[in-house]
């Protein structure tokens, strides 16, 4: 045995280390259990219990290649990330009874090539030689294997740990669509979006964010639709961010947006993997981040967050008229409250008479002004929502029959708000649910706030100017380039046919107008062929 | 240049942002002015009010032609040199402050008159403004979008007013044609002509329009859908009141508007004026923008936030000087016969004086 250590000249650099003599005679001491001399194993392995010290998750299990004691080799990795049945079956049973594989025949000794290559069943594996990339890519969660004699240190992947289960995503639910989600790991995500588009064009390009979390960040696209020129600016805008931590899509967000005061958001974030091909084949840019469910879609516009997949999965009249209530309940969630308390504290003349005692006789006992009664409604209602978000879902429940019934109840026969104003608030909050994306419903608490503030100082005056004020807004802003606010503005006509109504999917012969694209064509259409013969 | 940066304009957008400048208080008060000078033929001077604007886009297009410019600041100073040029760039950017000015005080008086009493003038005036200013700090494409956009949804606010017109109308209020005397007309055209100021903003839009050869046939396009829409009103309110009576009104198209019974709204001007917010806050955000980026240009501004934040007070100084609606109005008379003038005046003189320059400058080149 010592002889065949002695002939492996393979891989030992006689300048840095002992001579194969003195390899001999450690290997013999070590039998001894001698632990004064230190062996190339036992020197890297110091190295690495050094650096790696005050950590109780790391395991360093030693053990002898091929029952060799003279080949010692040491197995590094972290208890929580690894698979324990893959790391005992495919990496420490045939490392134990490794007897050399081909080279044995030949030269009789052991390299690291021949360990990668006829031992380690591991699908991910690479050879390196530097100590800090092995140690930063243990604490990524690969496993490392140290040999003695051997220079190299062998890094393979045999992730483990718990994943999540694919769910369906609780905040977008579709009856017809596909039920699966993301989960948080990156990996299994992309492979959902090739699964579902396995064109060879789509690229999923990688690279770390977070100069502690290192966070592995994939940009995808379809290279054969998407442009050129937008890829390159996602691209760059990414690999400016610099900061230590990245911990949610939202932070990835917040650097890459064009307009970072602006309130509204500037990409568009998704659970579904239907929605991340739909915008693919549109031609725009997936980025999925690790440890997140969600994927944000850049560019973005203001009518996407104002779409459901199912407008697209039901009949075109049920999408369009789906379309059209959204359109008329953003209008309600906005512009309701602020306009019944111009009208009554404004311009009551406008109102027609017998309404306008109704809401007088049940206003009479009420101390505030409508803007107060507003304030306070909304301040409870926004607080049971909040509240409602975090509870656990059986004390949701109570608290919604408390806050909402008993609450709301109390608060009408006490005089302290007047039930014409419950019932607008109540009518201006189940409509801001009908908003199919969350970050849009959250800007349109805002927007309804601020108008109601306006209302309150200027009457119908303010309502209109903070519309218009919000208008300019939306001109002004751009998302990589791309108007936010089109196809309304600028008007884009080819574009309508998928605004309010949703005509045929076959009708739509074209990707739209607005986003920069290579092949604009979307289908050719098949019914006026038929027709045709 | 960073100010112009991002400024480019599609032909499309040109035609909406001149709708835009051209369309505003007149929708409300030149059935009256224009009543008042031609009668029942106010149609008429209309249509000949329209050859103003028509007359000094044509100027403005033939300055461009002759001289290849970037904006309307370098091709003053390529004309006139530096400080000539500066002093024509000056004097458009005052004229558009004082046009905003004015302006501004006539659309808070209907607003006083219509939606807030009790609010103080100072206050309305400055809500008012920092929205336009909000717009005339941004550039020449949201501008252009802007327009676009209110353009379509105000569309239909234009006919608001078809039933109540269609109802009250008669068309022995437009009888008899062509009553009156040449000069009459003449005169009446000048003060139509005041309807359509806005027109001579063409001369700063004009070098961003993407395909420049495209953009007098959009400011055509442009004044052609401006003058239905006036030629509508006007046209409309006649005919209801005659127009004895249409003169006896301040703001007769609302008048129209009030006669109409709408079920549910008790008043339908209401939501006309509200939509007229929309439209009449547009000529005063582009005087203002095009003063502020006349200015910024000039003085080299790095961002034209700070030239639109130094005018601000000075508009508000002029808004409120007038005591009452009477000298507002006479305000605004002059302010359009400046227009006037300076539409056609101002792109005049910089051709006569390019046409010097080049000779001067091939003299130089013949003697060097």
């Amino acid at each position: 045995m010592v002889k065949r250590l002695i002939t492996s000249k393979h891989n030992i650099k006689p300048k840095k280390y002992k001579t194969i003599k003195e390899i001999a005679a450690t290997a013999h001491l070590r039998a001894d259990n001698s632990r004064k001399i230190i062996s190339p194993v036992k020197d890297k392995e110091e190295w690495f219990r050094y650096e790696l010290a005050g950590n109780g998750d790391i395991v360093f299990r030693e053990l002898f290649i091929g029952g060799n004691e003279e080949l010692d080799a040491i197995l590094i990795y972290m208890y929580g990330s690894i698979d324990k049945n893959m790391l005992n079956a495919y990496v420490i049973k045939p490392l134990m009874s490794f007897k050399g594989g081909k080279e044995k025949s030949i030269e009789g000794s052991i390299s690291y090539k021949s360990i990668m290559d006829s031992c380690l069943s591991v699908g991910t594996i690479k050879a390196v030689t530097d100590k800090d990339l092995a140690k930063n890519e243990m604490f990524e969660g690969k496993v490392i294997l140290l040999v003695n004699s051997i220079d190299q240190i062998i890094i393979m992947e045999v992730a483990g740990g718990k994943a999540r289960q694919v769910t369906e995503p609780e905040s977008e639910k579709t009856l017809r669509g596909t039920k699966e989600g993301f989960i948080e790991d990156i990996w299994n995500n992309v492979a959902v979006i090739r699964k579902t588009l396995p064109d060879p064009s789509l690229k999923v390009e990688v690279s770390k964010v977070g100069r502690r979390t290192k966070t592995s960040l994939a940009v995808v696209y379809l290279k054969s639709l998407a442009d050129d020129k937008l890829v390159k600016e996602v691209k760059s805008r990414i690999k400016k961010i610099d900061i230590d931590g990245v911990l949610a899509n939202g932070y990835i967000e917040e650097f890459i947006e064009d307009n970072p005061y602006s309130p509204f958001p500037q990409t568009q974030g998704t659970e579904k993997p239907d929605k991340v091909v739909a915008a693919l084949l549109e031609g725009r840019i997936a980025i999925f981040l690790d440890r997140t469910p969600y994927v944000l879609l850049v560019p973005a516009q203001l009518i996407q967050f104002f779409q459901a997949p199912e407008d697209y999965y039901e009949r075109p009249y049920m999408g369009t008229y789906i379309r059209l209530l959204r359109a008329i309940a953003f209008l309600v969630t906005t512009s309701a409250a602020p306009a019944y308390i111009a009208l009554t504290s404004f311009h009551p003349e406008l109102v027609p008479l017998e309404l306008l005692l109704n809401i007088a006789e049940l206003r009479k006992q009420v101390p505030f002004p409508p803007v107060v009664e507003a304030l306070i409604m909304e301040f409870v209602i926004e607080s049971l929502r909040e509240a409602g978000l975090r509870l656990p879902t059986a004390v949701a429940t109570t608290l919604g029959v408390v806050g909402g019934i008993i609450l709301g109840d109390a608060a009408v026969r006490s005089n302290l708000v007047s039930p014409a104003m419950i019932i607008v608030i109540t009518i201006t909050i189940i409509c801001n649910f009908i908003i199919p994306n969350y970050s849009m419903s959250l800007v349109i608490r805002l927007v309804r706030l601020y108008l109601i503030l306006l209302a309150a100082a200027f009457g119908a005056f303010g309502i209109t100017l903070g519309w218009l004020v919000m208008i300019i807004h939306l001109c002004k802003l751009e998302s990589f380039g791309v108007p936010y606010f089109a196809p309304l503005a600028p008007t884009r006509f080819k574009d309508l046919k998928d605004l309010y109504v949703r005509v045929p999917i076959w009708a739509m012969k074209d990707r739209p107008d607005s986003i920069p694209v290579k092949d604009k064509k979307r289908t050719v259409n098949a019914r006026e062929q038929k027709n045709g013969n | 240049m960073e100010i112009k940066s991002g400024s480019s304009i599609t032909s499309k957008q040109l035609i909406f942002i001149m709708i835009g400048t051209m369309l505003g208080s007149g929708i409300l008060s030149l059935p009256r002015l224009a009543a008042k000078e031609a009668g029942q033929d106010a149609w008429l001077a209309v249509i000949l009010g329209s050859m103003f604007p028509l007359a000094s886009l044509s100027l403005i297009r033939l300055l461009y032609k002759k001289n290849d410019a970037a904006s309307f600041v370098e091709i003053c100073r390529k004309v006139g040199g530096r400080w000539l040029g500066s002093l024509f760039s000056i004097i458009l950017a005052l004229y558009s402050v004082l046009t905003a000015s004015v302006l501004l005080r006539v659309f808070i008086e209907v607003i006083s008159m219509f939606l807030l009493n009790d609010t103080p003038m100072l206050a309305k005036l400055v809500l008012m403004l920092s929205v336009c200013a909000y717009l005339a700090s941004t550039n020449a494409k949201v501008i252009g979008r802007l327009n676009e956009f209110l353009f379509y949804v105000l569309l239909p606010i234009v006919f608001f007013s078809l039933p109540a017109i269609v109802k009250n109308s008669d068309i022995r209020n437009l009888m008899p044609v062509l009553n009156f005397e040449v000069s009459d007309y003449a005169r009446a055209a000048l003060t139509t002509g005041f309807a359509f100021s806005g027109f001579e903003l063409y001369i700063v839009f004009h070098p961003y329009v993407l395909k420049e050869k495209e953009a007098y046939g959009a400011s055509l396009y442009a004044l052609l859908i401006t003058l239905v829409i006036y030629l509508y009103f006007v046209i409309g309110v006649i005919s209801v009141f005659g127009s004895e009576l249409t003169q006896k009104f301040t703001w007769p198209t609302l008048r129209v508007l009030a006669t109409a019974e709408v079920p549910i709204l008790e008043r339908i001007e209401f939501l006309f004026i509200q939509a007229w917010i929309g439209v009449s806050f547009r000529p005063i955000s582009i005087q203002y923008f095009c003063a502020s980026h006349i200015i910024a240009e000039l003085l080299k501004l790095k961002s034209q936030k700070w030239s639109t934040l130094g005018l601000f007070p000075v508009m508000i100084l002029i808004a409120y000087y007038p005591k009452n609606i009477f000298q507002v109005f006479k305000l605004s008379d002059y302010v359009g016969q400046i227009a006037l003038s300076i539409g056609i005046a101002l792109p005049l003189i910089l051709i006569v004086f390019g046409m010097f320059t080049v000779k001067r400058k091939a003299v130089n080149d013949e003697n060097a």
